[in-house]
C-alpha cells in the first residue's frame, strides 16, 4: 500500500507543491538554545484560531442587534445543547489569549530578542497586542446586557475625550448620542469583519518575519549544533498549547460566564466596570480629573505603546543571555507590580452591585421558576422563623420534621388546619401557631408543598425578588396577569416582560398605565421607592417563557 | 581542569565547529573565544563521562530515534485530543435540537356550534410557538369536517405529496390539490393523485363549543 500512497503524494507534490512546502515550513533548523521558553507564539496562534472557531459557531445562534443579541445569547447558554460551552470558550479564551500574547511579549523583551534585525517582527507583534485589546473592547459590548453597556459607555466616552480627533471618534463609533443599534452595529462590524482579517494578515507577517530572520539565538549558540524544528520543537509546543486548552476548557466548563439583565440606559444604579485586563487603564484614570484627564486617557497610553514599539530602537546593544538582562527584568518586574497594584486597586474601590445587578440570567435557577404565591411563602417562612425547629435540607435534626417532601405527606387543607392550631390536627404538637392572616398562610402553605429534597436551592432567593412576590400578592395582580403559568388573562403574560420592556418603563407603567398603554383597565399603583424596586426587579428576573409543571 | 589545547582539540573533532571558523574566531578575537571555551568547557564536561566521551555514532543515532518516535507520538496523541475534544461539543452544538422551552399544548381553533354537518369549513387561528429565541405568534389553518357520527375531525392545511395548500371543491365533494391533482375525500383518504398518504390530523378536544386543537400528526393509512 505503502508505494501506492507515496506514488499519489508525490504525484500531488508534484502539481500543488503542498508537502515541499510542509517539509520547508517544519525542517527548520533552530538554534540550539530554542526550547520551552519559546512556546508562548505557537499558543497565542492556536487560542486566536480557537476564537476564530468558537466565534463563528457562536454566530450560528445570534442576531447582532439590541435587544435580540441579549435574547439570542441567552438562548445560546440556556436552549441550545453545549451553548453554554461555546460561550465558556469563547469568554475564557479571550482572556487567555491576552495573557498568552503578554507572556509572549515579557519572553521576548526579557530575551532581547527584538534586536537587530527583528525589529519589525517587534513592531508588527505590537500592532497585533492591540488588536487583541481591539477584540475585547468590540466583543465587550456584544452580549448587551448591563455590564456590556455600561462598560461601553464608559469606553467610548475616554475616546471622545482624544485631543482634536475626538469628536470624530465619536462619530465614527456613533456614540455622540446614546449608544444604540449604530454604535452596536459597527462594534460588531469591527469584531468580526475588520478585525479577523487584519489580524491573519499581521500574524502571516509576524511569522513571514520570524521565518526570515529565524529564530533569536541566545549567545553562545553560533558554538553549538542547530537543531531541527520538526518534532523537537513542535513537539514542545503542542504539549504547551494542550496545556493551554486544557486549561481553557477546564474553565470553561467549571466557571460560569453571568449573563446580566438586558442592557437599561436608564439604570442610574449601575456601577460600570471595564474587562479585569482594562482595569489597570481605569484606576489610571482616576489619578487625572479636570483638564488633566486627557493624561489618563489619551497621553499615558499613548507614551506606553510608543514606549513599547521603539523599544528595539532605543535598546541597541549585543545580545547578551537573559540571565544578564537585569535591566530588562527589572522593567518587567516594575511593570507587573505597577499593573497589579492598579488592578487591585480597581478591584478594592469597585462597591458591590446591588443584589438585583447581580442576578445571573444565562441559566435557569430553581427561584425563579416558582409561582408568586410560593415566591411570597418564602417570605413568611423567613419571617415566622420556622427554620428555627425545622430543616429544609438534610442537616443535623432539629425539634420539628424535616419538611422537604411535605406534600408527599399531607394536603394543602391539612397544612392549613395545622398551621392555624397544630395540637388540633397532630396530637401533642408543641408547634406555636403561624401569626399569619389567611392570604399569607395559604401563601406559606404554598411555599411548603413545593419543598423537595432537589429544590432546597430556592430558599436562596434574593430578598428583593421575596418581597417583590409578597407585594405581588398582596396587590392581587395575579387577577389579571398570568406568571409562571398561573393568573388571571385580562392582561398581559408577565413572563419575558424583561425582554420586551425596561425597568423604567415598567416603574412608569405601575405609576401611570394610562399614560403608556392607553385604554388600559390596570389602576395606578403607588408603591414606595423601595417596594417599587423590589417588584419592578422581581417581574424583571421571571423567566422567558412559564416553566412546564 | 582539562587543559586549553585539550580543549581546543576536542573543539577541533567537533563537526559543528569547522577548522576554517575556529581558526577565524582565533584571529578575531581571542578574548572572545575564550569566553566561548568558557562555555565549551561546561558543554565537554558532561560529555566527559567514559560513556559519552567517545559516542559510536550508532549508539547516538538509536538514542535520538527513539527520543523522536517518542515526541510524535505525544504530539499525534495530545493533537487528536484536542481535536476530538472540540470536535464533539461542536457536532453537539449544531447537531442536537435546542432544549425545547414549553410543550405544545392545545389552541383555541374557534365556535364550532355553527359548523354545517359533513362541509369541510376552513378556520384559521393564531397559535403562538418559538422561533428559535423568538416567541412569535403564527396563523395558522385547519380544515374542520363535522363528520355524521358528531364527531369533528381537522385535517392539516397541506397535501401530504409535496405540501401545498389544498381547497375544497364544492362540486366535487373532494379536497383538491391544485399542484399535482392529489384528490382527498372528505374523511381524508386519498381518492386519487400521487399523494402517499391520507391528509394529516390535528389531535381534537372541544371544550364548551369551542375546538381546541393539539399536534399535527398522520392519520395512519386510511387510504382505500
Amino acid at each position: 500500500m505503502n508505494r501506492r500512497l507515496r506514488n499519489f503524494i508525490e504525484a500531488f507534490d508534484h502539481r500543488t507543491g503542498l508537502k515541499t512546502a510542509v517539509n520547508h515550513f517544519l525542517y527548520e533548523e533552530i538554534p540550539a538554545s530554542a526550547g520551552w521558553h519559546q512556546v508562548f507564539g505557537s499558543i497565542a496562534l492556536f487560542l486566536i484560531l480557537i476564537q476564530v472557531f468558537t466565534g463563528a459557531l457562536l454566530a450560528f445562534n445570534y442576531a447582532p442587534t439590541p435587544g435580540d443579541a441579549y435574547n439570542s445569547l441567552r438562548y445560546i447558554v440556556t436552549e441550545v445543547t453545549g451553548g453554554r460551552l461555546m460561550r465558556g470558550l469563547h469568554h475564557w479564551g479571550a482572556s487567555m489569549t491576552i495573557v498568552i500574547v503578554v507572556l509572549h511579549m515579557v519572553q521576548v523583551f526579557l530575551w532581547g530578542a527584538y534586536k537587530k534585525p527583528r525589529e519589525g517582527t517587534w513592531m508588527v507583534g505590537c500592532i497585533l497586542l492591540l488588536l487583541t485589546l481591539g477584540y475585547g473592547l468590540t466583543g465587550y459590548l456584544l452580549p448587551w446586557d448591563n455590564r456590556a453597556y455600561w462598560g461601553t459607555v464608559v469606553t467610548t466616552q475616554i475616546g471622545a475625550t482624544v485631543p482634536v480627533m475626538g469628536p470624530y471618534v465619536s462619530r465614527l463609533l456613533a456614540s455622540t448620542g446614546d449608544i444604540g443599534v449604530v454604535t452596536f452595529a459597527r462594534f460588531y462590524g469591527m469584531h468580526v469583519l475588520l478585525l479577523p482579517p487584519a489580524t491573519f494578515l499581521l500574524i502571516a507577517l509576524h511569522i513571514y518575519l520570524v521565518r526570515r530572520h529565524g529564530i533569536a539565538p541566545a549567545p553562545g549558540d553560533e558554538t553549538r549544533p542547530r537543531k531541527g524544528f520538526y518534532p523537537e520543537q513542535v513537539f514542545k509546543d503542542t504539549v504547551a498549547i494542550f496545556v493551554a486548552f486544557a486549561i481553557l476548557f477546564t474553565m470553561a466548563i467549571a466557571v460560569r460566564v453571568p449573563l446580566e439583565r438586558m442592557a437599561d440606559p436608564t439604570d442610574t444604579s449601575y456601577i460600570p466596570r471595564p474587562e479585569w485586563y482594562f482595569l489597570f487603564l481605569f484606576q489610571t484614570l482616576k489619578a487625572f480629573e479636570g483638564p488633566l484627564e486627557v493624561v489618563g486617557t489619551v497621553i499615558l497610553p499613548t507614551i506606553g505603546i510608543l514606549a513599547l514599539m521603539l523599544t528595539p530602537f532605543v535598546d541597541r546593544g549585543k545580545m547578551i543571555g537573559v540571565r544578564h538582562r537585569t535591566t530588562a527584568v527589572g522593567i518587567v518586574v516594575l511593570a507587573l507590580l505597577g499593573w497589579g497594584g492598579l488592578t487591585l486597586a480597581a478591584v478594592r474601590s469597585t462597591p458591590p452591585q446591588s443584589d438585583a445587578a447581580k442576578i445571573d440570567f444565562s441559566g435557569p435557577t430553581q427561584w425563579m421558576q416558582l409561582r408568586p404565591g410560593e415566591l411570597a411563602g418564602i417570605s413568611y417562612f423567613r419571617q415566622e422563623n420556622c427554620v428555627v425547629c425545622h430543616n429544609v435540607t438534610g442537616d443535623t435534626p432539629k425539634r420539628g420534621p424535616n419538611l422537604s417532601n411535605t406534600a408527599r405527606r399531607h394536603d394543602a387543607a391539612w397544612m392549613l388546619a395545622h398551621f392555624k392550631a397544630p395540637a388540633s390536627v397532630t396530637p401533642g404538637s408543641v408547634m406555636t401557631p403561624v401569626t399569619l392572616g389567611d392570604a399569607q398562610t395559604r401563601d406559606l402553605v404554598l411555599f411548603v408543598m413545593t419543598l423537595t429534597t432537589e429544590n432546597a436551592d430556592i430558599m436562596s432567593a434574593p430578598e428583593f425578588a421575596v418581597e417583590g412576590a409578597v407585594l405581588y400578592q398582596q396587590s392581587e395582580c395575579g387577577g389579571c396577569h398570568m406568571v409562571n403559568g398561573i393568573g388571571g388573562k385580562i392582561g398581559p403574560v408577565l413572563n419575558g416582560l424583561g425582554s420586551r420592556r425596561t425597568e423604567s418603563w415598567a416603574t412608569e407603567h405601575f405609576i401611570n398605565p394610562g399614560k403608556l398603554s392607553p385604554g388600559t383597565p390596570m389602576p395606578p399603583y403607588r408603591f414606595s421607592p423601595a417596594e417599587m424596586q423590589s417588584i419592578v426587579s422581581y417581574l424583571f428576573t421571571l423567566p422567558d417563557n412559564p416553566p412546564a409543571r | 581542569m582539562v587543559g586549553r589545547h585539550a580543549v581546543i582539540n576536542r573543539l577541533n573533532s567537533q563537526e559543528c565547529l569547522g577548522q576554517a571558523r575556529f581558526n577565524h574566531m582565533i584571529r578575531t578575537n581571542y578574548l572572545q573565544v575564550h569566553r566561548n571555551l568558557g562555555v565549551r568547557f561546561k558543554y565537554n564536561r558532561r560529555l566527559q563521562t567514559p560513556n559519552n566521551s567517545q559516542p559510536t555514532s550508532t549508539h547516538q543515532s538509536a538514542e535520538s530515534l527513539s527520543r523522536r518516535s517518542f515526541q510524535l507520538l505525544i504530539l499525534y496523541i495530545l493533537s487528536a485530543l484536542i481535536a476530538v475534544a472540540l470536535a464533539i461539543p461542536t457536532a453537539i452544538y449544531l447537531l442536537i435540537p435546542p432544549r425545547s422551552r414549553k410543550p405544545t399544548g392545545y389552541v383555541d381553533a374557534g365556535d364550532i356550534s355553527q359548523l354545517p354537518m359533513d362541509l369541510p369549513t376552513e378556520m384559521t387561528f393564531v397559535e403562538s410557538g418559538v422561533d428559535g429565541w423568538r416567541t412569535v405568534s403564527q396563523k395558522r389553518t385547519a380544515w374542520v369536517v363535522k363528520q355524521k357520527n358528531n364527531r369533528i375531525v381537522a385535517f392539516g392545511p397541506q397535501c401530504t405529496h409535496l405540501g401545498c395548500a389544498y381547497h375544497y371543491e364544492e362540486a366535487q365533494k373532494h379536497f383538491v390539490c391544485p399542484c399535482h391533482a392529489s384528490v382527498f375525500s372528505t374523511d381524508g383518504s386519498v381518492a386519487s393523485g400521487p399523494a402517499p398518504r391520507a391528509l394529516d390530523r390535528y389531535a381534537t378536544r372541544v371544550q364548551n363549543n369551542r375546538l381546541l386543537l393539539g399536534a399535527l400528526r398522520p392519520a395512519g393509512n386510511t387510504k382505500g
